[in-house]
């Protein structure tokens, strides 16, 4: 198609070139004596014919005057003063020789040869007819390609689009146009899948939070079940040591019955604990897939400078309750700049939560590690919570008649991050809440 | 106890290409005891010259510090450490950058004239120098050109040497050099060495390395091992011995 309204285009311009060419000649065939030469003996043959002269005179852009014209004279001199072209007209020859009377002359006027003129004009009118009709014809066609074309391209781009996955770059829709309707229903189209893919996404990971919070509450029954058997078991054992002592009491028989029952109950009691500790194992297993599988425990450690600190730690600090002490020590270490901000939010978010006290925040090195410190003084953080905050679900005991909303995940996770940058995290009760973050040091 | 010239800690330079960070040296931290003949070795890219130009002050780190006597020089601005590089450091490259339009002692001066003021003093020195270094009087006018590479490097080694800087950074002194030059300079760094003269230098090449007393292995701006080697002893088996073993370790 465009290599079409190209080859148009260019015929279109040849032709006009051409034209041009033409006009620019004329002005030389004004002076082109043979030219000249020829179209005077057209009139002359014409007036021999018996033409009429003004036909004449408008056919080959001359000017006629004979003899017995009344002005001859004063015409004659007038061309001459003109310094026209005066071509004298005779006779037909009446015999050798003899060129016959002279009848006139034909003049050709050196300024306004109407015979050029109007050569000129109609190559001009047509060269205008060619650009006009050569306007027309592009006009059309950027007509038809805004029209029709650009859209059914746009709808092929946008096909593809939707056939590769992406669902969020939207079908331009112009309302005047003649397929507006035709593209809009193909952009509701588009919409309700992304709907539709985005429900399903969210209805997955809502399924994939509900196996995590389900595993979090299996756990505790069977943690219950657990301790249960071990309180059994140091009973069953006891009352069997009691039993052992108090022999004289029984008969044989009554005693060994009473035996076999009681090692037959150990033996379930053992078998119960054994099969929780394998439920236990089991939800374990489950909540890590998912978590994986919700892509929240990947770590990716690239060397840093330590100045992403002071960015990450501002950009957490929504309440302004930090004080950083010193400055950081700058050197490059092993870090997830995603990760570690999580790991950040989280502790800072806590103490938000439990502390509200101003947070401070210092640095420290050692040879392998630079540590992070941060400190809040909020004093209700038991002593024996301490070792197990870190832990998965785990919540600190006074939680329970705060109504505090949380998970027991935060630390849990933020251990995970922090070993997964080869680093550490430590909590300290030291008058409020210490957590000591270690990022490795690059190259050690 | 020697005293420590140039300490560095934590030393990191990153050189970034638009979004790419390119990690050169990575928390590095080494010391550099007076009268010390220390050799920093690695493949290519390892990132040695980058090291020895920070630890010179030719380039400022990214990060960490760079402590000349307990002065911390990384917080120097440009004309301050232009200023400790011609008082406290001389340098030798593997290119002499002598100036051909200058006669040797000219050369030599124009260094010394920068930091001493008297001239009769500096010239007397430069020419005790030139001895020091086998340098007779015939060479005092001639012009770099007129000299063999050795011979140059030699110039330009006592034109590091002019202001009695604490210590030296070469960085690779003998890589543009034949064998026979190459010893030449090698034994007069030696013997510089010996007189006290604290040298940190740069090398790719075995037989250098062999004159060092501390051998400090990089590997992608690491510095993976270090080897002690003791006073230079001519021709001792054993120093070959212990040094290949370094590096076959090192996997030169």
């Amino acid at each position: 198609m465009k290599r079409w309204i190209l080859l148009f285009n260019a015929v279109i311009l040849a032709c006009m070139l051409y034209g041009a060419g033409k006009i620019s000649a004329l002005t030389y065939e004004a002076c082109d004596i043979t030219k000249v030469n020829d179209r005077f003996e057209q009139a002359k043959d014409g007036l021999s014919a018996g033409l009429n002269r003004s036909d004449l005179e408008a056919d080959y852009g001359c000017h006629i005057i004979l003899m017995e014209d009344k002005d001859y004279m004063q015409e004659y001199y007038h061309a001459i003063r003109n310094g026209d072209l005066l071509l004298d007209y005779f006779a037909e020859n009446k015999g050798e020789g003899n060129q016959g009377n002279l009848l006139g002359k034909i003049i050709f006027s050196r300024e306004e040869d109407s015979f050029l003129t109007g050569k000129r004009n109609m190559i001009v009118l047509l060269i205008a007819v060619l650009a006009i009709s050569m306007a027309g014809v592009n006009l059309l066609c950027y007509v038809l390609y805004r029209q029709i074309i650009r859209p059914f391209k746009r709808l092929e781009r946008f096909a593809k689009n939707i056939a590769v996955g992406d669902l969020d770059a939207p079908l331009r829709i112009e309302k005047q146009n003649y397929f507006g309707a035709f593209t809009e229903s193909f952009d509701i189209m588009r919409a309700e899948l992304k709907k539709a893919r985005d429900g399903e996404e969210k209805a997955n990971k809502s399924k994939k939070e509900l196996v995590a919070s389900l595993s979090h509450d299996i756990k505790t029954p069977v943690a219950t079940i657990k301790a249960l058997c071990e309180v059994l078991e140091v009973k069953l054992s006891r009352e069997s040591q009691n039993y052992l002592e108090s022999e004289g009491k029984w008969r044989q028989d009554q005693a060994e019955q009473h035996k076999k029952e009681q090692d037959l109950c150990y033996q379930k009691i053992v078998t119960i604990e054994k099969k929780a500790d394998v439920i236990d194992q089991l939800i374990n297993n489950m909540f890590h897939v998912t978590l994986q599988e919700l892509s929240v425990l990947k770590v990716n450690a690239e060397e840093h400078p330590s100045t992403i600190l002071g960015d990450i730690i501002a950009d957490s600090d929504y309440e302004k309750k930090v004080r950083i002490h010193g400055k950081i020590p700058g050197c490059l270490i092993m870090a997830d700049p995603l990760r570690l901000s999580q790991v950040i939010d989280n502790i800072l978010g806590n103490s938000y939560k439990y502390a509200k006290t101003p947070i401070d925040i210092y640095a420290e090195q050692t040879k392998d590690y630079l540590n992070l410190i941060i400190k809040d003084y909020g004093n209700n953080i038991e002593e024996t919570d301490i070792a197990l905050v870190c832990e998965k679900f785990y919540r600190g005991s006074n939680v329970a008649n705060t109504h505090i909303e949380g998970s027991g995940l935060g630390l849990y996770l933020a251990k995970q991050f922090m070993e997964g940058m080869e680093g550490a995290i430590t909590c300290e009760a030291d008058s409020g809440f210490k957590v000591t973050l270690s990022l490795k040091k690059a190259g050690r | 106890m020697e005293q420590t010239v140039l300490e560095a800690k934590d030393l990191c330079k990153t050189y970034s290409n638009g979004k790419v960070m390119q990690h050169v040296l990575k928390n590095l931290n080494i010391q550099i005891k007076e009268g010390d003949f220390t050799v920093i070795m690695g493949s290519s890219g390892s990132g040695k010259s980058t090291l020895l130009y920070a630890l010179s002050g030719m380039d400022t780190p990214t990060l960490g510090e760079v402590r000349f006597h307990k002065e911390n020089i990384t917080s120097y601005s440009n004309d301050q450490l232009a200023i400790f590089r011609r008082k406290h450091c001389g340098f030798v490259f593997q290119q002499m950058y002598l100036n051909d339009t200058m006669s040797v002692l000219d050369n030599i001066l124009i260094c010394g004239l920068l930091v001493q003021k008297n001239k009769r003093e500096v010239i007397r020195y430069a020419k005790e120098l030139l001895a020091k270094v086998g340098l007779n009087e015939e060479c005092y006018h001639k012009f770099p050109t007129q000299l063999s590479g050795g011979e140059a490097q030699r110039v330009a080694i006592v034109r590091a040497l002019i202001n009695q800087p604490e210590i030296i950074f070469a960085d690779e002194p003998t890589g543009a050099l034949n064998s026979t030059n190459a010893v030449h300079v090698l034994d007069v760094m030696t013997k510089l060495n010996e007189d006290g003269q604290s040298i940190v230098m740069v090398t790719h090449d075995m037989k250098t390395a062999r004159r060092a007393n501390r051998i400090l292995y990089l590997k992608d701006g690491v510095i993976v091992d270090e080897l002690l080697l003791g006073a230079y002893v001519k021709d001792d088996p054993k120093r070959h011995q212990d040094l290949r073993d370094f590096l076959l370790r090192m996997g030169w």
